[in-house]
């Protein structure tokens, strides 16, 4: 690890079996995407990777070569200065250097490694909880100086550079609205305010991290019922309301229960696409309900089990396609 | 109505969907262990029943939160095979151990004692011997690993919590209390609470098996000590020495 910002941890699928104990699930922001880049490569879906915020960081190949597969929102990644196409499979020998920066659009991106990132089962998940300090490397970000392995190391000599290219419609940016189910407490809620909820326009506020997403827009009223209930237990996408009226939506690093009505959550094949929204940028949201939520999950989930189908070896036509189309520049140079 | 105490009450679950993966099985809104005995034995069942789909719960104080993959089961089916299991919970399974825990309510220990007890319009030693000679019961795990969220607070001790959180952590171990209840802190973290004491045991240790020690149901009493023995104790349980004792 050359450089890291402050955001990047080792994530796999989320620690599960003690929210009872209070302990944070943590696992990916992105789901879809982390799953994407595991899946990739051969991996469990929900093997261990590194989630990289959009401040972005430098790697360096050291010791032997190693495969890596990355996908997510829109960032630059170069190889040894050449750049990347911004789903991809790609080959490392010791020296080569990988640097992912912020791109145009989207929040996080996963680096995966064959087998997953060899770091220590704490309490049966590889997550870093940063709020609990365990999980990943010693409970904490990712610094400069930090070595990672592969559980699975790759045994055979290959060529630095592009290997296959995941063209993913799945990835792209996505501006639809992001839909919710009501509840569990849309009964502390003014009925106005749940009709603003799905009619009006918000902005996620600069206060974003792993634990929550704070929303800009009209503020919420509260029923009659007030703001405080009896603590219960938090899904992630739950959206919070707090007595200031302000909403935030629980994320990957929650508490694993909370003392504030929740009007609604978000549906499980929105979460991604949530998460891969910066500050400031808008944010619409639409009604849905459970059987719905259902197909759109299904038919994500028939997607990410058929991956293969998305990928391309470097060089066949559909990469050329791509160059041609200019979407991947520097692909050559970067095998040459 | 009156009902006995060692009979489950007659409490309607409600079933909300909380999302499109979780279902929160509901029994009322209030801090009562009637309620939480309902929970936890709710949260036995579903455990024992070992429905396909369903991934963990997260029970607390009034509620289960029942966490599932649509993909396995869908939520109208999971609602009904939970409504079947709700019929007759049974919370004999609840656990009812008793537990000892050592506090100091003394000097840094303590830090809002003198405040807590200057708004109770009582004297910082009445406010130690009313909670130190409480029963508490062990509510529910939550906000952070290990946290203790206990009730049974003497009535005489009722605050609300304060219009914004102290400026300063609570220590590991700080007992902090409001609104009818005490919590635990396994970690340094801000709180909208009193902090009265502290304990020296660690509530919440990876390297300890098990990693908490009471589970929810459990009945809580206090051991007063002074800020010597506080030392004491924190030397031994840093040297993996259980403090908390069983006494029932």
């Amino acid at each position: 690890m050359l450089r890291a910002g402050r955001g990047e941890t080792i994530q796999d699928s989320g620690r599960r079996g003690f929210l009872r104990y209070g302990v944070p699930t943590a696992g990916p922001m992105d789901w879809v995407a982390h799953s994407t880049a595991n899946r990739a490569l051969g991996n469990e879906p929900g093997a261990a990777a590194i989630e990289v915020s959009i401040a972005g960081i430098d790697l360096m190949c050291e010791v032997a070569s190693l495969r890596m597969a990355y996908a997510g929102g829109d960032f630059v990644y170069t190889c040894n200065g050449t750049r990347l196409p911004n789903a991809a499979v790609i080959c490392l020998n010791p020296g080569d250097h990988v640097s992912i920066k912020a791109g145009s659009w989207g929040a996080w991106t996963y680096v995966a490694i064959p087998g997953g990132m060899d770091v220590p089962l704490v309490l049966g998940s590889r997550s870093t909880s940063l709020s609990s300090q365990f999980g990943g490397l010693d409970g904490r970000s990712l610094a400069r100086g930090d070595v990672l392995s592969p559980i699975a190391p790759t045994s055979t000599v290959i060529r630095t550079g592009l290997e296959v290219l995941i063209a993913a419609p799945w990835l792209e940016r996505s501006t639809k609205r992001v839909r919710l189910i009501l509840g569990p407490q849309d009964d502390f809620f003014d009925p106005a305010s749940i009709e603003t909820l799905f009619h009006d326009t918000y902005f996620l506020a600069p206060r974003v991290n792993r634990i929550g997403y704070w929303l800009n827009g009209p503020t919420f009223k509260h029923s009659s019922k007030g703001y405080n209930i009896i603590s219960d237990g938090i899904a992630m996408g739950a959206i919070q309301v707090p007595g200031s009226g302000q909403a935030v939506v629980l994320m990957a690093d929650r508490q694993p229960t909370g003392g504030y009505p929740k009007i609604a959550a978000v549906i499980r094949a929105d979460l991604g696409r949530l998460a891969q929204t910066r500050p400031g940028e808008e944010l619409r949201f639409e009604r849905s309900d459970p059987a719905q939520a259902r197909d759109a999950l299904s038919e994500l989930d028939g997607n990410l089990n058929r991956v293969a189908d998305y990928l391309s070896a470097a060089g066949s036509t559909h990469s050329e396609y791509l160059f041609g189309c200019n979407l991947i520049d520097g692909v050559v140079s970067a095998e040459s | 109505m009156s009902v006995p105490d060692s009979s489950p009450p007659p409490l309607a679950a409600k079933y909300l969907a909380a999302g499109d993966c979780a279902v929160v099985v509901e029994y009322g809104s209030t801090v009562d262990p009637r309620v939480n005995d309902r929970v936890l034995a709710m949260d036995a069942a579903v455990a024992k029943a070992a429905i396909q789909g369903v991934i963990e719960t997260t029970p607390s104080i009034r509620s289960v939160l029942v966490h599932f993959d649509p993909l396995q089961i869908s939520q109208v089916e999971l609602i009904r095979r939970l409504q079947e299991i709700d019929v007759a919970p049974d919370c004999s399974v609840v656990s009812r151990r008793r537990w000892l825990i050592p506090i100091c309510y003394e000097g840094d220990c303590a830090e809002d004692l003198v405040e807590l007890a200057d708004k109770l319009g009582m004297s910082a030693e009445h406010v130690v011997s009313l909670h130190s000679s409480a029963v508490f019961r062990l509510y529910m795990y939550g906000f952070a690993p290990g946290y203790l969220y206990m009730g049974g607070n003497p009535p005489e001790l009722y605050v609300s919590r304060r219009a914004a959180p102290r400026p300063s952590l609570v220590a590991i171990g700080g007992v902090v209390m409001a609104v009818g209840c005490t919590g635990i802190y396994p970690c340094p973290l801000p709180t909208g609470w009193y902090v009265i004491g502290r304990t020296p045991e660690r509530l919440f240790a990876l390297d300890r098996s098990p990693i908490v020690l009471c589970q929810p149901g459990d009945e809580v009493v206090v051991e007063r000590i002074d800020r010597t023995q506080f030392d004491v104790l924190s030397r031994e349980a840093a040297a993996g020495q259980a403090i908390v004792r069983r006494v029932g």
